[in-house]
């Protein structure tokens, strides 16, 4: 039998069964994506009520691969094994989804700051209000939730997006970071999400 | 001490229940859980586990109830569907399970190398789960159950993809895991598994439990005229009926 | 797997009703309809909702067709050891993924012909085979993202990135890239209608791509050659497409003259869109009585056919008449009640692409003069003139030899016009 001294403790197995390395190359992207675009390089898309396209921000999208990343890493377990668990890793798992969004706000913030530009300071908002609807949704559709994110930027770019001025507040991301029904929103998915993430760790699918 | 299952009814999403009102006393030592695919075997040991919630009853070990850390301690599955974990070797993975079930790293450490050398493992410790072949994988999820010391065993077809000597060792080891006190439910489609070292046998059938007694008591179901080395399976056929 | 299996299995079920939802209700809003008038010309009533659907079609299939590559690797195929060829295997869960895109593009095209009673032209459909064509080579790219990246993340990403870059190079201030982006985005006038050489710079880049992807699927032995074919591939698609399109500006080369006409007579053969056929009788009979004004008058013309200019689109004015064929805005003419005028300022045609202005104009005074319509060539000379001095002077000098002209024997004016065409094209070189 090979000797040797412990690998790590126990929160690094959780880790590598989390695969959490995954998500340095995404928030790495998500970094990159943020700088290139936060000075409102916009891609012409179709939308309603501006009955044509309008101009839509690429900052809107850059949370995307961050959340899907956050996904495929909570989908990364042992089952029954964390769900007969006496350490129970809801806590673990709440920590990592809100370690991932406090990144990705201070990626937006620390882009905002060196830029001056605080379009940036946003995307942390709308990282968190996609990764908590995503959250939401993962018990009743399984892996296929994360394609609420996209599906929900869909949404807000046909339906939400006005030709001029800001942009209804039911579409939450969008707005500026300060926004205050966005923002009380965003808190309101986010915190739903946790609850459900953290009831759905202690379950076996 | 035991696990008691009081009046549970459990059903998956949308499907009609495979346990009804079903009540179990596991028995001391080994016993072996035999029924045909469908039978509620492996939804049994899942809510005998806490894997899984009862719709309405009670799971309980010694009074406590399942969703207790006392009972999660003292109750160890063995899936029928053992996990390979990418990124984590078959120790890191037989530690992590001891580390879930409240072992301090360290003991999850040491213990996980002594579980895996005790289903013959030792060579494929630090072998990634996904290297693994079903049969050695199938063994590190033994080694998962076995690393953390619990009170009661629940294995889900374990034997599945062992080879003869294997099967012969893993039989070595549940005996000196029952000698040492611990309740054994092994789920099995290979009623070979009954020869000898069984203590009970619990039978079921559409999700009721058509038998529950000892090893003797089984056999006895046998025709009078079944050659000895069939007598489980005439047995079990007649249990179980003629989806058996 | 039964065709009913295969559909039910899919991804593509439960994402048809969100993908299918858009594209409709853009469609019912009106966001997506052509704008009024609308007349009958296929190519006009299917580019309209096309325009839109491109993009949502394209990121659809590549989102699902990721999707569904996800779980064949997670069921683990390969190690089953199948006797299809993996196209095969691959092809199977891509259809009802590609089925979809498929539906994205034509439901909304359908309602607008349904909707508009227009019958679908050759030429009209051409931007609809584009879109299939594309629907699938974007599900082999997705299903190819999908066998390199778990699904959760490539599934998303595929949707956003393919919607992103479909719909992106229209903004862009360089041309090119909005010519090989896959979605024919040009505003098709009436009468407009795609090239194939428009369309084909598209289905190069694209399809290039997602031909290398699939190559590397293909058992070649030699990793390097594979590799070198693959590169080779995408290489020679996406220069090729960039080769075919740097030097072309915001408009690729069209069609004109798509729209169905109505045409009476022969010798000349006039004709008129047949969306607007309530100009022809006047038209032929304007087309007519030029004739006869000119021939009376000693010049002999004899034009094959004279086409109204409304179905050139935006080519119209950069394509003179011949002597063969007439261009006049006949349909035009005919509402402005000037039906005559046009055509005999049409009639006047020199044998060269860019004629001298005052020549031309002095031509034209005498051609209004024996048609009877010198009143509307006045009233449009002198809308010219106002606040331009340079063309006062051109039309000043244009007068004089046409007086000169009038003072000539009857006989001799007929050379006389024909002269001052000549003289035209020898001052316009």
């Amino acid at each position: 039998m090979r000797s040797g001294t412990v690998r790590g403790t126990g929160i690094i197995w959780w880790g590598k069964a989390r695969r959490l390395w995954a998500l340095v190359p995404a928030l790495a992207a998500f970094t990159a994506l943020v700088t290139l675009s936060h000075a409102g390089t916009s891609v012409p898309l179709l939308s309603f009520p501006a009955a044509g396209t309008v101009p839509v921000p690429l900052l809107l999208f850059t949370p995307v691969p961050v959340v899907a990343t956050l996904v495929w890493c909570l989908d990364n377990r042992l089952p029954e094994a964390e769900a007969s668990a006496v350490r129970s890793t809801a806590v673990a798992d709440t920590a990592l989804a809100v370690a991932v969004c406090a990144v990705a706000s201070g990626v937006g913030a620390a882009v905002a700051l060196l830029s001056g530009s605080t379009a940036a300071v946003a995307t942390g908002r709308d990282t968190a209000f996609l990764a908590g609807i995503v959250l939401c949704l993962r018990p009743p559709a399984g892996q296929a939730a994360v394609l609420a994110a996209p599906a929900w930027l869909f949404v807000v770019v046909f339906f939400g997006l006005p030709s001029a001025g800001p942009p209804p507040v039911w579409t939450v991301v969008g707005h500026s970071a300060a926004a205050p029904i966005p923002l009380t929103a965003t808190l309101l998915a986010f915190v739903a999400g946790l609850s459900v993430l953290a009831r759905s760790s202690r379950t076996s699918v | 001490m035991t696990l008691e299952l009081s009046a549970c009814t459990f059903a998956y999403r949308r499907q009609p229940p495979v346990l009804r009102d079903f009540s179990y006393q596991l028995p001391n030592g080994l016993t072996v859980l035999l029924g045909p695919n469908g039978a509620g075997k492996s939804t049994l040991l899942r809510l005998a586990a806490s894997v899984t919630r009862p719709r309405s009853g009670t799971v309980t070990y010694d009074g406590t109830p399942a969703a207790s850390q006392a009972f999660r301690r003292a109750v160890a599955l063995m899936p029928q569907t053992v996990t390979a974990m990418r990124g984590l070797t078959a120790r890191e993975q037989v530690a992590y399970s001891g580390w879930l079930k409240g072992m301090s790293r360290r003991d999850a450490w040491e213990q996980a190398a002594e579980a895996l050398d005790r289903v013959g493992l030792t060579e494929h410790a630090g072998t990634r789960t996904t290297k693994l072949s079903g049969g050695q994988l199938r063994r590190a999820g033994v080694a998962a159950a076995l690393v953390h010391r619990a009170e009661v065993l629940l294995l889900d077809e374990p034997t599945a993809g062992m080879d003869p000597h294997q099967r012969r060792v893993f039989r070595d080891l549940l005996q000196q895991v029952t000698e040492a006190g611990v309740r054994v439910l092994l789920s099995t489609h290979d009623v070979s598994d009954l020869a000898e070292e069984a203590d009970h046998v619990t039978v079921l059938r559409r999700g009721s439990l058509v038998y529950t007694g000892t090893t003797g008591g089984f056999f006895a179901h046998a025709p009078e005229d079944t050659a000895p080395g069939r007598r489980a399976e005439a047995a079990y056929s007649r249990l179980a009926g003629e989806d058996g | 797997m039964r065709f009913r299996s295969r559909l039910r299995s899919s991804s593509a079920l439960w994402a048809a009703p969100f993908s299918l939802a858009i594209p409709v209700l853009y469609y019912l809003t009106g966001a997506s309809r052509p704008a009024p008038p609308v007349l009958d010309d296929a190519a006009v009533v299917i580019s309209a909702p096309l325009y839109y659907s491109y993009a949502l079609a394209y990121a659809v299939t590549s989102a699902l067709a990721a999707w569904e590559s996800g779980r064949l690797k997670e069921w683990g195929v390969r190690d089953r050891a199948p006797a299809r060829s993996r196209f095969r295997v691959a092809a199977e869960v891509l259809w009802p993924v590609t089925l979809l895109g498929w539906l994205v593009v034509l439901v909304p095209v359908v309602m607008a012909l349904v909707d508009h009673g227009v019958r679908p032209t050759e030429t009209g459909l051409r931007p609809v085979w584009l879109a299939l064509l594309l629907c699938a080579a974007h599900a082999v790219i997705g299903f190819a993202v999908g066998r390199l990246l778990p699904k959760v993340v490539a599934a998303p990403v595929m949707a956003i990135v393919v919607w992103v870059a479909v719909s992106f190079p229209v903004s862009f201030e360089t041309a090119w890239p909005r010519h090989v982006s896959g979605a024919f985005l040009t505003d098709l006038m009436f009468g407009e209608a795609a090239t194939y050489r428009a369309l084909l710079p598209h289905l190069l880049l694209t399809g290039s791509i997602a031909a290398a992807l699939a190559l590397c699927w293909v058992r070649i032995p030699h990793a390097v050659l594979r590799t070198g074919l693959v590169v080779c591939l995408a290489a020679a698609g996406t220069t090729s497409a960039y080769a075919m399109t740097h030097s072309w500006g915001y408009d690729p080369p069209l069609l004109a003259d798509q729209a169905p006409e109505v045409c009476s007579g022969s010798a000349p053969r006039v004709c008129v869109p047949r969306a607007l056929g309530g100009g022809l009788r006047p038209a032929d009979q304007a087309v007519r009585r030029v004739l006869k004004d000119f021939d009376e008058a000693g010049v002999r013309l004899a034009p094959r056919l004279v086409e109204d200019d409304v179905t050139q689109g935006r080519a119209a004015g950069f394509r003179p008449s011949t002597p063969d064929t007439w261009r006049p805005s006949l349909t035009a003419g005919v509402r402005a009640g000037q039906p005559r005028y046009v055509v005999a300022m049409e009639a006047v045609t020199p044998p060269c692409a860019r004629p001298g202005r005052r020549h031309l104009m002095a031509a034209q005074l005498w051609a209004a003069r024996v048609t009877g319509t010198d009143r509307e060539l006045r009233a449009d000379l002198d809308r010219r003139r106002q606040g331009d001095p340079e063309e006062a002077a051109v039309q000043d000098r244009a007068e004089a030899e046409f007086r000169a002209a009038r003072r000539l024997p009857a006989a001799s004016q007929p050379e006389w016009y024909r002269h001052e065409l000549r003289l035209a094209c020898g001052a316009g070189r």
